[in-house]
């Protein structure tokens, strides 16, 4: 990573300040009133400004802000609850750079917002890394690739999918790029809770040799990698939301009134807000210590698990707590609150629940 | 920077000669006081020599026992120490807690009588604040201190003073005004515990352990110069030294080891020893102790954070969440090892899982010493999140 501390002083706070003028949980609504589940418009306008770049090298278009950086955009934004692609954007990014010729064209356009990519990787109601049956048989001049993916984020709107799939004659997972208009690939789209659309995908393609990234690590090494960077960019999606869904919770305490006093006064509530405040605190003093130290190429082989167990866990409790606190008011739709409770649903299952990333974080701490 | 590798080429030549070979690696405290001044062990050698360089109390001004050391200077020494294990010469609340406030309050005679003395650890003290009556109320304390001639007079029972039956004085609070408001009649004076009147009784724990104790005053006189600052500033002081005291509890239950569990196995490590191949109902142990692991790893990464937002919100926060957890983790290494972990005394337990039981019950301790963790919510609630006040 080459940026500077001052060129990343700035971008933080122009990031901030772009959330500030654009952000707003109303964008959500209205995406709630069309077949989309990405807010397009927001994609555009953070691709014109560079942002989408900000994890890529520049030699290959990017500004190399690192994840810092773009963990900070992410954050800020899903304050409001942005609902783009961040994170398929960041592990797309991560596996197209992974080749050995890295495809730098796919590279600009990912980063120019003309080409969103996908992964499919899950293939049941719960995401598993191992779990995989789709698999690439080797054929001449390319492979046949047969199965299902289920639950793929956004899988309708992209215009191509990074396919992970087993390649039996190699015993390995081997990482495929399919574009959307492959003969053989069905879709069957959905809306999850939270306004984003999910896909499952019947895959019965035939792809030439070039579908599939040649990579310069093994393929295991390579999914770790981008698994957890795709990882710490869902914890970030989950900390900002946390953090302006507490600051929502708390300003309420502080104005609703009964009993002739303002509810913020009753200390149960105000212990159980000193309880979520600590969570709240440890997490993103320990998310900013760990995302320094990645872009400082200090790798923390567990920190992807270690973080997405604790946000996305912290982003359900503090939904839930805050629905609870705030009270009827909070179960309607026209209430914002709801809208961040289903968000912290689907960010709990995507790429594994904290129970997924206890025992991830298990595995890894037993191998080494 | 020159300047600094020669400082630091001096310190590890001094430590080198000067530290006693026996003690590298040494864990425990090394306490001073009038009781072990002058032991002919290696610890106390190695006191001595480091009190007389100034480097029991490094940044202390030359006049009052330290070495007048910069930050920087400071922590090369400090670093220079770790890398060397070399081990703190002196663990002295008199240090950590009264002399700040001695420094920023005291007159110049009182700096003169006290601090030397304690840097030199020659003098070791306690804290006498709490009462039977006024533990989370401590603004509550009745304890007097009544103003005759050139002498106060104190009248009272304190109780929780850490280790008060080693220590040679106290630093305590006495009412001094009934008819000041509550927080304005306090007063902070300081008491030569061998004073007539004065009896310290320590108190058995659920552990065995006689840590804290109870100290009695009946018609103890002091002398006028007793009073540190004004009689109607004392809980102000104290706010300062309880501040501290968070601080210091906040930093050790966040630390980078496990001496707060009183071991240096790994957690997990002790499960998979234990249970090479678990039973269905050992892996729902296991998965609260790979959360407990998960929540250390990030405290550990928290605590190196510089302090974040209100300072009296970020110790409660690590207070808190350090102090919960190390008595979580206590409790899974007891359940761990099932009976093997409920040992008392005798010889179906090894010394070392008597010690463990024994620690899981004094962990309980740590969410009520140095404010208890609901105090310590009240603090977030006030400072960091800023709602009204509380009920009653």
């Amino acid at each position: 990573m080459s940026g500077d501390t001052d060129t990343i002083t700035q971008f933080k706070i122009a990031a901030e300040r772009f959330a500030q003028e654009q952000g707003s949980v109303e964008r959500l609504r209205t995406l709630f009133d069309t077949r989309h589940g990405i807010d397009r418009d927001l994609w555009r306008q953070l691709a014109q400004l560079g942002y989408l770049g900000t994890i890529v090298p520049a030699d290959q278009g990017g500004t190399d802000l690192g994840y810092g950086a773009y963990s900070q955009l992410v954050r800020v934004l899903s304050r409001t609850l942005a609902t783009v692609g961040f994170v398929n954007h960041a592990m797309a990014v991560e596996l197209f750079r992974s080749a050995e010729r890295c495809d730098v064209e796919m590279v600009h356009r990912i980063i120019a917002g003309e080409t969103i990519v996908t992964i499919a990787w899950q293939e049941s109601h719960r995401f598993g890394e191992d779990r995989i049956s789709t698999a690439a048989v080797q054929v001449a001049g390319g492979y046949e690739i047969e199965g299902r993916k289920q639950f793929v984020l956004d899988g309708g709107e992209a215009d191509g999918l990074l396919l992970i799939a087993r390649v039996p004659s190699e015993n390995t997972l081997g990482i495929f790029y399919v574009s959307k208009e492959t003969p053989g690939l069905t879709l069957q789209s959905g809306r999850l809770l939270d306004g984003r659309r999910a896909a499952h995908v019947d895959i019965h393609v035939r792809l030439s040799q070039d579908c599939r990234l040649r990579l310069r690590r093994s393929s295991k090494e390579v999914l770790q990698r981008a698994f957890d960077r795709g990882l710490i960019v869902v914890s970030s999606e989950c900390l900002g939301a946390t953090e302006a869904l507490f600051d929502l919770v708390l300003a309420y305490l502080k104005e609703r009134e009964q009993f002739g006093r303002k509810i913020g006064s009753f200390q149960a509530l105000q212990h159980r807000m000193a309880l979520l405040f600590i969570e709240l605190e440890l997490t993103r003093a320990a998310f900013d210590q760990a995302v320094a130290q990645l872009d400082d190429n200090q790798t923390l082989p567990t920190i992807g698990s270690l973080l997405k167990h604790r946000a996305s866990r912290l982003f359900r409790n503090m939904a839930s707590e805050g629905i609870q606190l705030i009270g009827g008011i909070a179960m309607t739709a026209e209430f914002d609150v709801g809208l961040y409770y289903k968000r912290a649903q689907v960010l709990d299952q995507l790429y594994g629940d904290s129970g997924y990333h206890r025992q991830r974080y298990l595995s890894l701490n037993l191998t080494r | 920077m020159a300047k600094e590798r020669v400082f630091e080429t001096e310190v590890r030549r001094w430590l080198k000669t000067n530290c006693p070979p026996s003690l590298y690696g040494y864990q425990k405290n090394i306490w001073g006081g009038r009781r072990v001044r002058d032991l002919e062990v290696d610890t106390h050698v190695w006191q001595r020599r480091m009190a007389a360089k100034g480097w029991t109390v490094p940044e202390w001004p030359p006049e009052f026992g330290g070495a007048g050391l910069t930050i920087e200077e400071a922590k090369i020494l400090a670093a220079v120490m770790r890398d060397l294990r070399c081990p703190q010469p002196l663990f002295e609340f008199g240090v950590t807690l009264l002399g700040p406030t001695l420094m920023a309050h005291a007159t110049n005679e009182q700096k003169t009588q006290h601090l030397p003395e304690i840097a030199a650890g020659n003098i070791r003290w306690c804290q006498a604040f709490s009462e039977p009556a006024a533990g989370s109320d401590l603004a509550s304390l009745g304890a007097s201190a009544e103003r005759r001639d050139d002498r106060y007079v104190l009248n009272g029972h304190k109780v929780w003073s850490t280790l008060g039956h080693h220590a040679d004085w106290a630093f305590c609070l006495f009412r001094t005004s009934r008819d000041a408001p509550k927080h304005q009649g306090i007063s902070l004076l300081l008491v030569d515990l061998e004073s007539p009147g004065i009896t310290v009784e320590p108190i058995t724990l659920i552990n065995g352990n006689e840590d804290f104790c109870e100290i009695f005053f009946d018609d103890v006189e002091v002398p006028i110069d007793s009073l540190v600052g004004l009689e109607r500033d004392g809980w102000s002081y104290a706010k300062e030294i309880l501040a501290r005291e968070r601080t210091a509890i906040a930093t050790s239950s966040s630390s980078n080891d496990l001496v707060g569990e009183g071991t240096s196995e790994s957690l997990l490590d002790l499960f998979t020893t234990l249970h090479p191949d678990p039973s269905l109902d050992a892996i729902a142990l296991r998965d609260e102790i790979v959360d407990a692991e998960m929540d250390q790893a990030c405290l550990w990464l928290a605590s190196k954070s510089n302090v974040r937002g209100h300072p009296a919100a970020w110790a409660a926060t690590l207070k808190v969440f350090g102090t919960e957890l190390i008595k979580r983790r206590c409790d899974l290494r007891v359940r761990t090892m099932g009976c093997q972990g409920l040992g008392w005394d005798g010889e179906l337990w090894s010394p070392e899982e008597h010690k463990l039981a024994r620690q899981a019950l004094w962990a309980r301790a740590l969410s009520i010493v140095g404010g208890t963790t609901e105090i310590q919510l009240n603090i977030i609630a006030k400072r960091a999140l800023e709602l009204p006040e509380s009920d009653s």
